[in-house]
């Protein structure tokens, strides 16, 4: 590892010394002082600085020709492809540095990561509690949607929750931060997006089978690379009037009742907007997400989702949103069939 | 001369008698008798039929038919209803070859639904419309919640119990940062508590500060929804708790280690005081620390609003580690000259003689032992 700091000891005159066009977030960042000390083997660092020669020589070629590329996607896969083997940017990239999402080589390292991980559990736990397609259709990801509550002083909680997890309701009493993490924004443009918070497992007795309710919802969010989230700033924001965005649902948890069926599913969608929308006359109760796609016009782009059921904190929680006492039904299944 | 018809006279008057030789009987009459009556197989119940749940559907050797939506299948694979609803068979796309049996929730609803389309679901719990047995419901708990109550409760004690201590530490610490009329100090108190629990969270004073004041906000919500205050009465306490945030986020906050209130410092001042006390901290380096110098390092390290937890750790590891490194040389000498008092003999492996050798670190050398 210390022998990236040679940069300057190589000629210092190519590409990868040159920071006059290139962003300092790919020099080498946060230098652990205490790294475990290593002996390199005898006569590598000449072998190291031919190879540091030729790297670079090649990554002056893929710059050169990412110049004369029109196409946005091409030309961001040529800018990430030329700093893919510098050495500092590789440091970065496993020190697990914060890493500047603008930089196409770190977004596309950030992406691939996602989709090696997260957006594997993702998807699995989307069909396997049939989120979709008891809400969506189906959904595609393209960005990164990441979900905490910070005003929770509980340590436990303290983390950016994994999907399907069970949540306690005290946890869920505020509306969450939310993350949105773009990669095919390649020019780091304020792009409108929708988030709409809903619960499709409402029991509805006049049915005897359940509805989807509203439990919260934003649209026209402005977000880009770097402002990514809907957090506490923006929320207060909107409370003091100096709006961003709107928001047609204020947030209201999903609160179980006493044997409402197994769990409820609290699904969280995002959608990114052609145009500003302007939403009314939304049937908060009984929420038809697919005719609400439809009528805005709005594509899917990502998504979370939790789980609730009833817990002693619940009727807390209800009291302080001023509603009523929940119901309680008999913890046995009756066989009535549907209506 | 025989003629044919003597021949054929001959041979009618010779019967064949047939001859047994001592040969095996033949097999095949043992199991074949065992034939048992017919185990009454096949469809209970036909398509379009009402099932309840339980209900068999159909017996089987093997899935001749694959259980479908709302359907079970037992060790036998016999089918049976898992709802209430109108049995289909069908086939589905999915798996070509294969037949299915499903119960509809809905008489003309078809299976296999679309591959899309959200599924039908049955609800069926009753509410409880009495209210003393919902209330015994309610309150239920499994053996496990049962037996976790101590536990909770103490816990729960035991947070109130901290967060008054913190408070009365707060409230006699207070006047000395802001002049505060008594409603405001218990604000100011219940605010400052909060932002010490996100502090030690690792959350920024600034993000603290804003939490603190989107709480109050909601609590404010939560009284007028429950008509405790009018619409107007909440404008103005929710002003008023905005003014006295700005003010009291000017001046003090909470310092997350020693949990005692400070001075605030901005963004800029923080980082400005970590780069003074770095610039102190690197006086101490290469050089033999004494227990003073020890004490005054952590003093330095643990300056209130400096450093986060990890950033200490990390401080803590570079400029106190448990043993100085070999480049103190007033802590090194030759273990063949004699040995001074307290002193140590370290055998270690030198990469560049590439042998092992002992080497001997006086005992100022053991910063842990100080």
């Amino acid at each position: 590892m210390l022998r990236i700091f040679k940069r300057s000891l190589n000629s210092g005159k190519g590409i990868w010394s040159n920071f006059s066009n290139r962003s300092e977030t790919l020099k080498v960042q946060n230098i652990k002082p205490h790294a475990a000390t290593y002996h390199s083997p005898l006569l590598i660092d000449d072998a190291f600085k031919s190879a540091y020669e030729i790297l670079q020589q090649e990554s002056e070629k893929i710059y050169q020709r990412a110049q004369t590329v029109e196409k946005d996607d091409l030309k961001d896969k040529l800018l990430s492809q030329a700093e893919s083997k510098n050495p500092e940017v590789l440091y970065n990239i496993q020190n697990g540095n914060d890493l500047d999402i603008t930089q196409p080589v770190y977004r596309n390292h950030l992406k691939k990561q996602w989709e090696n991980y997260d957006l594997m559990i993702l998807m699995q736990r989307l069909e396997q509690f049939k989120v979709i397609p008891d809400t969506l259709p189906t959904i595609q990801p393209t960005v990164d949607v990441k979900v905490k509550f910070p005003h929770i002083t509980n340590g436990e909680f303290n983390r950016w929750i994994v999907p399907g997890e069970f949540l306690p309701s005290f946890l869920t009493k505020q509306p969450p931060t939310i993350k949105l993490q773009q990669f095919d924004n390649y020019k780091n443009e304020s792009k409108l997006f929708s988030i709409v918070l809903i619960n499709p497992d409402e029991p509805n007795l006049e049915t005897n089978s359940f509805k989807t309710t509203l439990n919260f919802g934003v649209s026209n969010l402005s977000l880009s690379l770097t402002d990514d989230s809907l957090d506490v700033t923006k929320y207060l924001k909107y409370e003091n009037g100096s709006e961003e965005f709107s928001m047609f649902k204020s947030y209201e948890p999903i609160l179980p009742e006493v044997n409402a069926g197994d769990y409820q599913r609290a699904c969280l969608f995002v959608f990114e907007q052609p145009e500003k929308i302007n939403v009314d006359q939304i049937n908060a109760e009984d929420f038809d997400i697919r005719s609400f796609v439809n009528n805005y016009n709005l594509s899917p782009v990502g998504g979370t989702m939790w789980r609730q059921k009833y817990d002693r904190s619940v009727n807390d929680v209800r009291s302080e949103y001023g509603l009523s006492k929940g119901r309680v039904f008999h913890r046995v299944r009756k066989p009535f069939p549907l209506i | 001369m025989f003629s044919v018809n003597s021949i054929t006279k001959g041979l009618q008057k010779t019967s064949i008698t047939q001859v047994r030789t001592a040969t095996k009987r033949a097999a095949g009459s043992r199991t074949n008798k065992n034939d048992s009556a017919g185990r009454r197989l096949g469809p209970k119940v036909f398509e379009g039929n009402f099932v309840s749940p339980g209900q068999i559907i159909m017996r089987q050797r093997g899935t001749k038919i694959h259980p479908g939506e709302n359907c079970g299948i037992g060790k036998d694979h016999t089918i049976f209803a898992l709802e209430p609803g109108f049995v289909k068979f069908y086939y589905d796309p999915f798996h070509p070859l294969r037949k299915y049996v499903g119960v509809a929730l809905k008489k003309d609803y078809t299976l296999p639904k679309d591959h899309f389309d959200p599924r039908l679901r049955r609800f069926g719990y009753v509410e409880i419309t009495d209210e003393a047995e919902a209330l015994k419901e309610e309150s239920r708990m499994s053996r496990k919640e049962y037996l976790q109550q101590a536990e909770l409760t103490k816990k729960k004690q035991m947070r109130a119990h901290h967060d008054q201590a913190l408070s009365t530490t707060f409230q006699e610490q207070l006047s000395q940062f802001v002049e505060l009329s008594d409603d405001e100090a218990t604000l100011a108190i219940e605010r400052l508590v909060n932002n010490y629990k996100l502090i030690r969270l690792d959350h920024s004073i600034e993000d603290a500060n804003q939490q603190s004041t989107f709480n109050y906000i909601l609590s404010l919500k939560s009284l007028l929804a429950n008509n405790k205050i009018t619409q107007e009465e909440l404008t103005t306490l929710k002003e008023k708790y905005i003014k006295l945030a700005e003010k009291l986020d000017r001046d003090v906050t909470v310092d997350f280690s020693t949990k005692q209130l400070t001075k605030y410092l901005n963004s800029e001042q923080r980082s400005a005081l970590r780069n003074d006390i770095k610039e102190k901290l690197n006086g101490f380096k290469n050089k033999v620390i004494s227990s003073e110098d020890k004490k005054h390092i952590e003093q330095l390290i643990s300056t209130p609003l400096a450093f986060n937890k990890v950033e200490r750790a990390d401080l803590t590891s570079d400029y106190l580690p448990s043993v100085l490194p070999e480049s103190v040389e007033e802590t090194v000498f030759d273990p063949e000259k004699g040995i001074p008092e307290g002193g140590k003999v370290i055998t270690k492996y030198d990469n560049t003689l590439r042998k092992t050798i002992k080497i001997g670190r006086t005992k100022e050398a053991f910063l842990n032992q100080l």
